[in-house]
């Protein structure tokens, strides 16, 4: 399979060398030390572009950073969730029934695999040199599969005590897959990304936070440095985590590009001979410079400026409301077609995702390189685990992205691809906002599915992600209109600022918000969070009566005109009775909403605990009709349609409108089928 | 006779028969608007006395659809901002290249079969009244030349539908999955999208070729009163082996016309704004102009083939006289 190797490892082996002749240790290069940087990477890599594959060894330089010692290291190889079929990750790949990342077809050259060759201590400090490689072991901590090989032990000789660093080479062959998670080739583009052995994360209690790799959830791990160098055919760009340092042509008809990013905790790089290049820079009056940098495909020159656009959007406002890009530099990949690499965040490096006919008002590529751009912010800043928490990141930028592209863009008009997806045509007096309520469909065929506390690894696979992703944005937009934005907005950057560079939790994220909102959101968050209640409010029952008493009008009599001329004052008066329901288990204060046909409106809050509430009210004028929650705030609510209710419906002209355009389309439909005849 | 005079010959015919072109709309309006009516109740019920009648007045509702679809079902699960503008013409050309119409509900299955029959059975009299142009009409004679025809057609449209069947199922199907296969190493979205237009053109010319012989089987049915339905379509196949630049020619020649129709809907094709009933009305009367003009086009095929099956197979319009039973034959 490597036949190549032996050429692959002597180059492998001579820019090691070359790295090791100069012992500067990644972590030593970065004056400015804003993040931990306990996990350091010096890697080596070459890329066979035919045999799709991959000859890499790497340094890691660890500090364990918490109070008790570590006796082993446990590695992420998660390359090897495409191994067989029997993995973790394709065993629940395959409940999603409808599948988001992998809807490619399986092919022979479809599987991968990542195998470590040799993994050795280093020499340094209290360490002496030691092969580990016939120690190491797999292992499968979620569920004990013995078919899965995402997760790699290596025992020590000794432990390494708080405080104390290691250094350990890892050296490994891979076999690049056709593209799964986003991570793969196609042809000659090769987006690589997961793709080292990758250290999990060392926990207080003496264990290693390393999950296996599962179909729904994504990554954790330390921060570090890195120092990459990634040999590929010349002539090829390249774009990868950090900024190039380095190019050197080899005489082999490769050049090696050398990256060096600091505080970022992965690393990810993508090549091909088809990448064209685009640069703009970011400039804000309030917010550090940032070059940006774009790979797109040729056949995207047209979208250039939306790409940039759309980061700027981004790195505008996530800057200004939650803190600042402090990197300086982004990378914008657009992946090539079907690649299936688009809309994928790694640090200062993401993914887009276009089509060739991609009308602008469509929210695409706007929403997806929004959601990616700020992925910098919640996942590359913030960095939470994804393997447990992934609504941290995942939730929390989707609510923001929504916010980012209400702000910056018009409402985002319905699309609808034709002929296999090719052709798409917009409909542009169909439009929806707010942005995040596209997510609603998703939440409410899924709202009971899993309650959000619990580990995101233990998610059903197939609804996942609309609890991760369509759960939580609604019920941060819902929190924001409930506490107002100024209030919201404190309590998202205090978490930020806080969570910059760390691993916060979500006991972080609650403290943070009750202390933007000045008060106790336990309440809220028991709901949202804490359980899979449902929201469903609406209005039951609507009347309006003449009040009338054994046969006769009551008049009303107005008290300024009472005293002047009460016989001419006296006027019809009504009672009006609304009952409110509340049909679902979340309770959550609701403001309900009377309009009288003389125009007059009542607006009362419910606290919504009660199954139900009763408001009446003596007016001169008929109710118009009953709303709760008519602003629409409550976006958890699974069915807004019975929100409200006029006394005297009218859904006759809708109906009639709709029906008449549907028939058009049955008219049309029988015309087709006439073809078959 | 050439294609431009089988073009102006069908023309002429079909618009100097309205009432033709009155009992084929009529029909249609027939099936579709019992089930309008059914669509405009269940829009009645869902809307109920929400104030989201507001904005289904003047415009369209994503969120409220969303919940709309979320609990509907049988035909309410074909309601859509797909029945908007001009998206319902792709929408239904998309299946029918596709051959995707059987992942329609079922009630719209039914009646899109009852429409087929119905479209057969009008086929006989409309063929003789396109193959005899000067006989006597009268609405006795031309229900009783449908009957004529009717077992004899409704025979040939379960053939037809078996061959459309076939190439959805061993043509489209395998061809697509194969392209999935042959392009999944080109990152140049472009070039997929020529590959699939040229399979999408392939697909279409068995189309093409299918309906042409389908159709010269209906008008030899008809002109030949052939009884066998086999040996009709192997006369219309002979016909088309024997004329294939005219009968090509016609046929290409019509589906031009179509998808200037097509392009010239799609430019006047109402949206989702009529907020009255006036408004709602012109956008109806457009929208059903484009359904005529369909169906003047189903007419014109028929009528400007038929006039070149008669002038190229030099059958009389005499021999054919609409009161002569079909001759028995062995096929």
């Amino acid at each position: 399979m490597y036949s190549r190797g032996s050429v692959c490892a002597c180059l492998i082996l001579a820019l090691l060398a070359h790295s090791l002749a100069f012992p500067v240790r990644a972590a030593e290069q970065q004056p400015l030390e804003i993040s931990p940087r306990n996990a350091n990477y010096t890697i080596s890599v070459r890329l066979d572009p035919v045999a799709k594959t991959l000859d890499a060894r790497e340094i890691l330089d660890w500090r364990n950073d918490q109070p008790v010692p570590a006796k082993e290291l446990r590695f992420h190889l998660y390359w090897n969730a495409w191994l067989n079929d029997r993995s973790t990750w394709m065993r629940e790949d395959r409940l999603r029934i409808r599948p988001r990342n992998t809807t490619v077809r399986l092919y022979p050259d479809s599987w991968s695999e990542e195998i470590v060759q040799s993994v050795r201590v280093i020499e340094s400090g209290p360490f002496v040199g030691a092969d580990l490689t016939l120690s190491m072991r797999y292992d499968s901590p979620d569920d004990g599969n013995p078919d899965d090989r995402t997760v790699l032990v290596v025992p020590l000789p000794r432990p390494v005590a708080s405080g104390e660093s290691i250094r350990v080479e890892v050296a490994w062959k891979s076999k690049i897959p056709r593209t799964f998670a986003r991570t793969g080739f196609r042809g000659n583009y090769f987006f690589i990304v997961q793709w080292f052995p990758k250290l999990g994360v060392f926990q207080k209690d003496g264990t290693w936070n390393c999950h296996q790799f599962h179909a729904a959830t994504e990554f954790f791990s330390d921060y570090g440095v890195y120092d990459v160098q990634m040999t590929v055919p010349t002539g090829w760009k390249l774009g990868a985590t950090g900024v190039q340092t380095n190019l050197k042509d080899n005489p082999d008809g490769t050049s090696t590009h050398r990256y060096q990013q600091s505080d970022v905790h992965d690393f990810a790089w993508t090549t091909s001979p088809d990448y064209l290049e685009a640069r703009h820079r970011f400039e804000h009056s309030q917010l550090k410079a940032v070059d940006m940098r774009l790979l797109y495909q040729p056949e995207h020159k047209g979208q250039v400026e939306r790409h940039f656009r759309a980061t700027e959007a981004a790195l505008t406002y996530y800057g200004l409301w939650f803190g600042e890009y402090p990197y300086g530099h982004v990378t914008v990949i657009d992946p090539a077609y079907g690649s299936g690499a688009g809309g994928m965040e790694y640090p200062t490096l993401f993914t887009a995702g276009t089509r060739y006919w991609n009308p602008f008002g469509g929210g695409s590529p706007e929403g997806v390189t929004i959601h990616e751009a700020g992925h910098q912010f919640w996942y590359g800043l913030v960095g939470n685990n994804e393997f447990e928490h992934a609504w941290i990141d995942e939730g929390l930028n989707t609510y923001s992205t929504s916010r980012v592209f209400d702000t910056a863009y018009p409402p985002e008009a319905f699309v609808r691809r034709f002929f296999r997806g090719f052709f798409p045509v917009m409909v542009r007096d169909v439009t929806r906002r707010p942005n995040v309520l596209e997510r609603l469909a998703s939440y409410r065929r899924s709202a009971r599915s899993d309650v959000p506390a619990t580990p995101t690894y233990l998610y059903y696979p197939d609804t996942a992600a609309d609890i991760t992703y369509s759960k939580t944005a609604l019920w941060l937009t819902t929190l924001e209109n409930l506490i107002g934005w100024e209030k919201f907005q404190r309590g998202m950057s205090l978490f930020f600022q806080r969570g910059r560079f760390r691993h916060p939790e979500p006991a972080d994220f609650f403290a943070a918000m009750n202390e933007g909102a000045g008060e106790d959101l336990t309440w809220y968050f028991d709901q949202v969070y804490r359980s899979s209640a449902n929201f469903d409010f609406a209005v039951d029952m609507v009347s309006s009566k003449e009040l009338k008493m054994e046969g006769r009008t009551i008049p009303a009599i107005r008290d300024d005109e009472a005293r002047s001329a009460p016989s001419e004052a006296a006027e019809k008066m009504y009672e009006t009775s609304v009952v409110v329901r509340r049909l679902g288990d979340g309770m959550l204060p609701v403001e309900v909403l009377l309009k009288f046909e003389n125009g007059e409106e009542v607006r009362e809050v419910w606290d919504g605990k009660a199954q139900w509430k009763l408001f009446s009210f003596t007016k001169p004028s008929r109710l118009a009709f009953a709303a709760v929650d008519p602003d629409h705030n409550i976006l958890l609510d699974v069915n807004y349609a019975n929100n409200s209710r006029r006394l005297n419906p009218t859904p006759g002209f809708p109906a009639t409108k709709w029906a008449s355009k549907w028939m058009v389309w049955f008219q049309d439909f029988l015309l087709s089928l006439v073809s078959y005849s | 006779m050439g294609i431009w005079r089988s073009l102006t010959t069908g023309l002429k015919r079909v618009l100097g028969a309205p009432s033709l072109l009155f009992w084929t709309y009529f029909s249609n309006l027939a099936i579709a608007l019992p089930l309008a009516y059914v669509m405009r109740a269940i829009l009645v019920n869902a809307i109920g006395g929400s104030l989201v009648d507001q904005q289904l007045t003047t415009g369209f509702d994503l969120t409220w659809h969303g919940e709309f679809d979320a609990s509907a079902q049988g035909m309410a699960k074909s309601f859509g901002p797909v029945v908007a503008g001009y998206l319902p013409v792709l929408d239904n050309l998309e299946k029918l290249l596709d051959g995707k119409f059987y992942l329609a509900d079922a009630s719209l299955l039914a009646a899109g079969a009852v429409y087929l029959l119905l479209w057969v059975f009008l086929s006989g009299g409309i063929l003789e009244r396109f193959a005899n142009p000067e006989e006597s009409r009268s609405r006795q004679r031309f229900f009783g030349q449908c009957g004529n025809h009717f077992w004899r057609l409704a025979r040939l449209l379960i053939l037809s539908l078996a061959a459309f069947g076939a190439i959805a199922y061993f043509v489209t199907r395998p061809l697509f999955r194969w392209l999935d296969d042959f392009t999944r190493d080109i990152t140049v979205e472009r070039s997929v999208i020529l590959y699939t237009t040229v399979a999408y053109l392939l697909v279409g010319l068995l189309f093409v070729i299918v309906g042409m012989v389908v159709d010269y089987a209906k008008i030899a049915i008809v002109v030949e009163r052939r009884s066998s339905v086999l040996l009709a379509l192997l006369r219309s196949l002979g016909f088309i082996l024997r004329h294939p630049l005219k009968t090509f020619g016609l046929y290409f020649t019509l589906l031009l016309a179509n998808l200037l129709l097509f392009a010239v809907y799609a430019w006047v094709a109402p949206g989702s704004l009529q907020s009255n009933w006036t408004s709602l009305f012109f956008a109806f009367l457009v929208s059903q102009g484009f359904i005529l003009g369909r169906i003047l086009m189903k007419l014109w095929f028929l009528s400007s083939q038929t006039a070149l099956f008669r002038a190229l197979s030099g059958t009389s319009e005499k021999a054919s006289s609409a009161d002569e039973q079909p001759v028995p034959s062995s096929g």
